[in-house]
């Protein structure tokens, strides 16, 4: 191996670290900034969001794991999607708030289902910045699928 | 069955009026082992046939003869029906419908209704359909936004067409239709959007309607007679439904009728089963709510009820009793019983006398099965285990590791029944749940559910170290006992087959087509298909050659339940272990698969 080819394998080795170190940041990044929307809803042993099961989570986002009951029968029991519906844990990833409030309140047609809009439905309209939140602390990783004890009562 | 075959035979020689015509002709296609006219099989809905082509023997030699594809990508439940040279063969929505020329497999009509897209949202699981019925040269065709049509079964022609609900107050349909007679039974589906369940039934002539008869209200709308009706060997009384629902929750109460419909013409009662009184929540809903989660017996004609039995009084857990009624003439503790034989999703497996109503037996059919601990014989109640009552524990308290879940031990995957053996083959569930009741505002056309769930295998219950989903198994309705079991990673959602060859047949979620032994539960056969499997197996004859044919094609609420708690063990599911997701198996796609016996086999 040249000295020159050996200088070049490294850059690229480094640019690599760096592309894996920025989409590290990002990612933390992503979930530090969630975290100020939904971290006051939620508490962790030893103050540590992301330890899953070891959170317990107030009534704002058990009202908002109510209101995700309704979504459960097409997105899936843990949200992660069925045959026909996508899992919102994913999605919750690639959209932002506005967009999640438009399709909750008016609906989606996809390539295999179709989703209905809300805006109607009290059960969900009511608690629909809850249900935001609940999606984006599961999306995160910050809490576990399923039911979560409350601290606050 | 062959001394209901006979029967029937007898039956239909003697009926000498017109009016039996579509039936006399329904009853001989049944009779004839190389058809599947009818969606059970036989009216009786034991989904057996009497060829033997395909055996014990040389099932292990079996083959695709030929495959199909619908075009359509959601859950395909149901199964075709053949007779003569044809195959018929339906969807979910778009609900098409497909007439196949046996000789030569190409199609000679193809049905596509067009239909309001927005009734999929207000279907609550999956956009099924369980199938056709055929009679009077008709096809018959249940759509999801209500329409129930009636097509030329030789061109696809419609005939007729008739609103049988509104989706806009979530009424959908996803049932079989059934033909008795000169009428055309259906039901309705949304019991997650507070519809009233009932049964319609329809002139084949015209489609015009017959008579309508609620699961709940006023005696005047639930065609029963407060004197004659029977429920446990006593008459129901006056006001049967109302006194046991608060106000007027009735109306919005539930007992939807999505399930399958069996009929006996000796006795002329045709029987099905009602659904889950709505809301999911029962704290708002004190009383019995009759007659949700219900055996009903009615006369074919009037729709009169003779009996009803409500398995699961103030249901608190989503265990509709729409699952199939076999109609089976049987011994039940050394005595001969013109009997009826019904899984239900509560998990008890009930064997009762199909001419009175009268209970015989009433036992667990998954070993799991814990909200009750048995079901009292004099009053034919289950008796309700406090701590995993989500009522008792009340609205916005997690009642846990209740059996079954939601999804019921068994589904509205069908058995079937074995004259030759005795035993029903049973398609299970093996989940249990957390339930967590919560108050909801009902408005219409909306879901109505009021309970947050989480599913697990019943392992994680048991405490046995097993950590399937689902369970084959062959039954002694009987003795109310287990003969054989065949453990299934994943739910077994599939409608099974049983014939004079000893074989019974099912599909897995999987995707495989299995072939086992009647007697012992031997794998014979299995071969992976296109898609998982919660279609229904269906065998007849073409050409002096025996086929077993299935759809596949993954969905429906096995889709949707069993997707997850199966993505793996750091999901909230503890020592449950590592599974793989569904989704690793299979994938969507509708297919009718067709199997034969090569050539001298």
């Amino acid at each position: 191996m040249s000295k020159h080819s050996g200088w070049k394998a490294t850059t690229v080795a480094v640019s690599w670290g760096l592309v894996a170190l920025a989409a590290l940041v990002a990612v933390l990044a992503r979930a530090e900034s969630h975290a100020t929307l939904y971290g006051d809803h939620v508490q962790c042993e030893q103050g540590q969001t992301g330890a899953g099961e070891k959170c317990r989570i107030d009534l704002f986002l058990t009202r908002g794991f109510r209101a995700f009951s309704q979504c459960q029968v097409c997105h899936g029991l843990d949200g992660n999607g069925s045959s026909f519906a996508p899992s919102l844990v994913e999605t919750l990833r690639e959209i932002d708030k506005d967009r999640f409030m438009e399709v909750v309140a008016n609906g989606y047609k996809g390539q295999i289902g179709v989703m209905p809009g809300w805006k109607q439905n009290p059960n969900v309209m009511k608690y629909v910045d809850n249900l935001y939140l609940y999606l984006l602390a599961r999306s995160d990783g910050a809490i576990p699928p399923g039911k979560i004890e409350r601290y606050d009562r | 069955m062959r001394k209901s075959a006979l029967t029937l035979a007898v039956f239909a020689g003697t009926i000498a009026s017109g009016f039996a015509n579509a039936n006399q002709e329904v009853m001989k296609l049944t009779q004839d082992s190389a058809n599947w006219a009818i969606w059970g099989g036989n009216y009786a809905g034991q989904r057996y046939s009497e060829l033997n082509q395909i055996n014990t023997g040389n099932a292990k030699k079996l083959q695709v003869a030929w495959t199909f594809s619908t075009g359509v990508l959601r859950g395909h439940e149901g199964g075709p029906l053949v007779f003569g040279d044809t195959l018929y063969i339906h969807t979910p929505f778009p609900n098409k419908v497909f007439s196949i020329n046996l000789a030569d497999q190409t199609i000679n009509w193809k049905y596509e209704p067009k239909q309001n897209p927005d009734t999929i949202p207000v279907m609550c699981c999956d956009t099924v359909n369980r199938g056709l019925a055929y009679a009077d040269g008709k096809i018959f065709l249940q759509q999801a936004d209500t329409t129930l049509v009636a097509l030329d079964s030789k061109t696809g022609k419609l005939i007729w067409s008739v609103k049988n609900g509104d989706p806009k107050k979530g009424e959908t349909n996803t049932n079989a239709p059934i033909v008795v007679k000169d009428k055309v039974y259906t039901g309705i589906s949304g019991g997650e959007f507070g519809v009233r369940g009932f049964v319609a039934a329809y002139n084949i002539k015209d489609g015009s309607l017959a008579w309508k008869c609620y699961s709940m209200g006023p005696d005047s709308d639930m065609c029963v007679d407060p004197n004659q009706t029977t429920a446990m060997g006593k008459p129901i009384g006056k006001d049967s439904s109302l006194k046991t629902w608060k106000g007027d929750q009735w109306k919005i109460g539930g007992g939807t009728t999505w399930g399958w419909f069996s009929y006996d013409a000796d006795l002329n009662l045709i029987y099905y089963g009602s659904g889950n009184p709505s809301t999911w929540n029962p704290v708002v809903r004190p009383g019995d709510n009759k007659w949700s989660m219900t055996i009903m017996a009615r006369d074919a004609d009037s729709g009169m009820a003779k009996w009803f039995y409500q398995m699961t009084p103030h249901d608190e857990w989503d265990y509709d009793g729409i699952n199939e009624m076999i109609l089976a003439d049987i011994d039940v503790k050394g005595q001969k019983r013109q009997a009826l034989v019904h899984f239900d999703r509560n998990g008890f497996g009930y064997t009762m006398d199909r001419v009175t109503g009268e209970l015989l037996v009433a036992e667990k059919f998954d070993p799991a099965v814990n909200w009750a601990t048995h079901v009292d014989m004099t009053t034919g109640r289950p008796q309700v285990v406090a701590k995993y009552s989500t009522g008792q524990g009340g609205e916005d308290v997690n009642t846990k590791n209740i059996c079954p879940a939601a999804l019921g031990s068994k589904d509205q995957q069908p058995a079937a029944f074995s004259p030759r053996t005795g035993l029903f083959y049973v398609p299970t569930n093996h989940v249990c749940m957390d339930y967590e009741p919560f108050r909801v505002e009902y408005v219409a056309g909306q879901p109505y559910v009021g309970a947050t769930l989480s599913m697990f295998p019943a392992g994680k219950v048991t405490g046995d170290g097993t950590n399937n989903l689902g369970n084959f198994i062959a039954w002694d309705a009987s003795s109310g006992k287990i003969k054989w079991s065949i453990s299934e990673p994943f739910s077994a959602w599939s409608g099974a087959l049983a014939t004079a060859g000893d074989i019974v047949a099912y599909g897995t979620l999987e995707g495989y087509l299995k072939v086992v032994d009647a007697k012992s539960g031997k794998e014979l056969y299995k071969f992976k298909t296109a898609s998982g499997i919660i279609g229904n197996v269906n065998t007849w004859e073409y050409n002096g050659k025996q086929y077993i044919g299935v759809l596949s094609g993954v969905g429906g609420w096995a889709g949707i339940g069993m997707a997850a708690g199966l993505e793996g063990d750091t999901e909230g599911l503890g020592a449950v272990g590592a599974y793989k997701a569904l989704a690793k198996h299979t994938q969507l796609g509708g297919v009718l698969t067709v199997f034969v016996l090569p050539d001298g086999a």
